[in-house]
């Protein structure tokens, strides 16, 4: 192979001077043509291990991920550096935006894809005849049942990645334990892949940890933080009416401009909550767990957790958000004993129970033989999520019948529950226990930490990196309409 | 109250407790069958129709349920009512917040969502493009729309360069909006929420808040906005070239069910109800039903070789006399008219607002 300037690709596409660390390896171990596993931390920019190579394989890149809103993103991400022959297959398409990409499959070079579209027959066959170069399973932790978000689906890539002729692989993950990773290559058939892992340690985000009595204490704790720290900064909570409440009791007392980010708002109002935090006209965003993927924010100075995620891993995804560009932030975790029974009942909500399963065997029975079967399918019915929905379908097509359904869907429901419940005890023992969080935390993935100046809680960190540099603006000025359209047309020369 | 209440409210007042509450929740939210729409126009309801296409049963159960604790309304088996309580609270509410006059969400159902998600993703592309910026996040992410726009600035590209088109744009935009502001309106409801080059616009919640309405509120007077603008741009086509081509080719089109259609096209060969009838080889009430629906769906059909001038007259005093759209109070006061003829007056004459 002749050799290539990975940096010049690199520059004319992507814009950027240098790699990252882990970055190159993991490229040219892909362009050896080596099945790879690459583990690397959130906020370190997995995507391009696989976007760049696109430029220098002929065919095309295939990517799994099983987080629909993010695959629109990374599409959305790409179209922004110039890149137009991308496009996301996924239960949002309609019928006729199938037929047509599919169609015209030849037309693209990087195809998002989410592991459910795998399972369609006619998918399958286009994508055989396409010229795979490369196929990527990104969120690669999700085939392993141990793991904290198992998706059935993605146990299946294995023989979907025979369908395909074997193509080369690149799974990706930012969060996987030593028997997770063994999990990823015996499901995928790649046991001989070079392995690429680096440090989940991210030495520039200070750890805190606040024990705290109660409820009020909580959210008066919370204000004097919002007060105190330098933006831009996401709180997360577990329920988007907090984050509803507490946006607005942040704009309200005037400490900041804040908006709330949640699944429950429509597309276009999350895209411009994006838009607005990137170029700062918020700089507080009160957000549930669906924000921050797909969110390229290099100045982020502070994560705050309101409501404490349901396991460590989440909780690394979720503080990794913070200072991508490097420079000192800190993640600080509010956490009171009762939040235990809340995070209980947020892991049972996660999966079907009962009733769901009584309902959805109900609407089975009553449209046997039916082609209702066919286009319910993708669209959950009220009170069921996606992954509910996803999984109870899952379970039914692989069942001889309802009784063993039942059976089956209970019990892998049982086994769920009881891994959840580990992860999140996890968590809170993490919490709990006294010692360096930075080393507790890397020590639960084998690793051990190096020191850093504002480490922990534990160890002491200097408030004074984090505080507010310069007063807050008080809340942008409401343009006249005439100066806003004249604003938007304006054009420098 | 929120405005969601108000606006069920409202049309619970209109149905004058003739109707059942699954017909108000079918109103609001839209539903394109026959019924709702001769709700909407006997019941002078046309320009809410569809005004909140997103609302879930569940949420309309709970408006109910706050209705009639607030005994705002009495629930029966088949209909609901508005309580003297309820028409005092509605009417406070209205004089603080009016239903915009430019609203007509029948008229405009299918066009409005289609002109703003192509303008504002225009408006972005042009500000963007014009800064130089080919890489931003594009605020419509629907590939229909995506694609629909990509198609019409290559067009208007091919005639004029893109300082010229914005330009252009602009002005239209100046214009159309200021003529608005004459009418002592606010255009900044509509300009919040466009984003430029490195400034998104304001969601719904943000512009509610500033302007301290509700939600529910700001949603129908945006709605009210588009509405006007796409009458105004209607009316002056060669005044607006470049907002009047982003919906000439929507038409309104005339909706009609399949067999109303050979019916509609055995009158147009002047047969009469009977030998339709016979054609078709269908009831003469069903061909009935069909000329009702195309008495509803299309304002300039014609009604008078069906019921004579003279009836259709006195059919519209009893109306507004009896105030009521009950056929057969109506037939009591009008002996010599047939519940056919009474049926196409209400649907022909009723005040469409
Ligand atoms: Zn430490």
């Amino acid at each position: 192979m002749k050799t290539l300037n990975l940096e010049q690709i690199l520059q004319q596409y992507f814009s950027y001077k240098s790699f990252r660390t882990g970055q190159k390896e993991i490229i040219q171990s892909v362009l050896n043509k080596n099945h790879t596993l690459a583990l690397l931390p959130t906020g370190t920019g997995k995507s391009l291990c696989y976007q760049l190579p696109g430029y220098i394989l002929d065919g095309i890149i295939l990517i799994v991920s099983p987080l629909l809103s993010l695959m629109q993103d990374q599409v959305e991400q790409m179209k922004l550096i110039g890149e137009k022959r991308v496009v996301a297959i996924n239960s949002f398409l309609t019928f006729e935006e199938r037929i047509y990409i599919l169609k015209h499959i030849q037309d693209y070079k990087f195809i998002y894809i989410s592991p459910e579209m795998l399972q369609n027959e006619q998918i399958i066959s286009v994508l055989k005849d396409a010229n795979i170069d490369l196929l990527v399973v990104d969120e690669a932790h999700c085939i392993s049942q141990w793991g904290y978000d198992f998706r059935p689906d993605y146990l299946e890539l294995g023989i979907v990645r025979e369908k395909l002729n074997n193509p080369l692989t690149l799974a990706l993950t930012a969060t996987a334990k030593l028997d997770v990773r063994k999990d990823i290559k015996k499901t995928l058939l790649i046991e001989d892949a070079k392995e690429y892992i680096y440090s989940m340690d991210r030495p520039n985000i200070a750890l805190q940890i606040e024990r705290i009595q109660d409820y009020p204490a909580k959210l008066n704790r919370l204000i004097e933080l919002v007060d105190q720290l330098q933006g831009p900064g996401i709180i997360y909570f577990s329920s988007k009416k907090k984050a509803d409440e507490i946006a607005a009791i942040i704009n309200e007392k005037g400490i900041g401009q804040a908006a709330s980010y949640h699944a429950g708002l429509e597309q276009e109002m999350r895209i411009l909550l994006q838009q607005q935090f990137l170029y700062n006209h918020i700089n507080i965003m009160c957000a549930t767990s669906a924000f921050g993927m797909g969110v390229n924010k290099e100045n982020v100075r502070y994560i705050i957790h309101f409501h404490p995620p349901l396991n460590i891993e989440s909780y690394l995804q979720e503080i990794g958000r913070a200072g991508r560009d490097g420079k000192d932030s800190i993640a600080i975790m509010l956490y009171s004993d009762d939040d235990y029974f809340l995070q209980q009942q947020l892991i049972e909500h996660e999966l079907p129970n009962e009733k769901h399963i009584d309902f959805f065997v109900n609407l089975v029975r009553s449209s046997k033989g039916n082609e209702v079967n066919q286009i319910t399918k993708y669209q959950p019915f009220p009170g069921f999520t996606d992954v509910h929905w996803r999984l109870l379908w899952k379970f039914y097509e692989s069942s001889n019948n309802l009784q063993e359904f039942q059976m089956n869907m209970t019990s892998f429901i049982q086994s769920r529950l009881s891994i959840k419940k580990e992860k999140l005890k996890e968590l809170t023992n993490w919490i709990t226990n006294s010692g360096c969080r930075r080393r507790n935390i890397l020590h639960l993935f084998e690793e051990e930490n190096e020191e850093v100046e504002n480490c922990c809680d534990y160890c002491g960190i200097d408030m004074s990196y984090y505080e507010k540099q310069k007063p807050s603006d008080q809340g942008k000025q409401i343009l006249q309409w005439k100066d806003r359209l004249k604003s938007i047309f304006s054009f420098s020369d | 109250m929120n405005f969601l209440t108000v606006m069920i409210l409202y049309c619970i007042s209109q149905f004058k407790g003739e109707r059942s509450i699954n017909a108000v929740f079918y109103l609001i939210q839209g539903k394109k069958s026959s019924q709702t729409i001769q709700d909407a126009i006997w019941y002078s309801l046309s320009h809410v129709f569809s005004i909140y296409p997103d609302l879930k049963k569940e949420q309309f159960q709970e408006q109910m349920k706050k209705l009639v604790r607030l005994q705002y309304i009495i629930l029966d088996k088949k209909t609901v009512q508005i309580t003297e309580l309820g028409e005092k609270n509605l009417r406070q509410s209205l004089e603080k917040y009016p239903i915009p006059a430019e609203l007509d969400g029948w008229t405009y159902k299918d066009i409005d969502q289609k002109f703003w998600q192509r303008l504002s993703l225009i408006v972005q592309i042009v500000s963007n493009l014009g800064n130089g910026d080919s890489k931003f996040m594009p605020v419509q992410r629907d590939f229909y729309t995506q694609k629909w726009v990509k198609q019409w600035l290559y067009t208007w590209n091919t005639k004029y360069n893109k300082q010229i088109l914005s330009k252009k744009l602009y002005h239209e935009l100046e214009q159309i909006l200021s003529q608005f502001e004459r009418k002592k309106k606010n255009p900044n409801l509509f300009v919040a929420r466009l984003s430029g080059y490195q400034q998104p616009g304001l969601t719904i919640s943000q512009i509610a808040n500033i302007y301290d309405m509700d939600e529910y509120y700001y949603l129908v007077v945006f709605r009210s906005i588009i509405h006007y603008m796409i009458t105004i741009i209607s009316e002056q086509p060669q005044k607006y070239p470049l907002l009047y081509s982003l919906i000439k080719n929507e038409k309104r089109e005339i909706v009609l069910t399949e067999s109303t259609r050979k019916t509609l096209h055995l009158i147009k060969m002047d047969k009469s109800i009977k030998e339709i009838a016979k054609i078709r080889k269908l009831k003469e009430s069903t061909i009935e039903d069909h000329i009702v629906e195309i008495t509803l769906m299309d304002p300039t059909f014609h009604i008078e070789r069906f019921v004579n001038p003279a009836i259709q007259e006195r059919i519209r005093t009893a109306i507004k006399k009896l105030n009521t759209r009950k056929l057969k109070r109506i037939k009591e006061e009008v002996s010599n008219a047939d519940y056919f003829a009474i049926r196409l007056v209400l649907s022909k004459w009723s005040d469409r607002k």
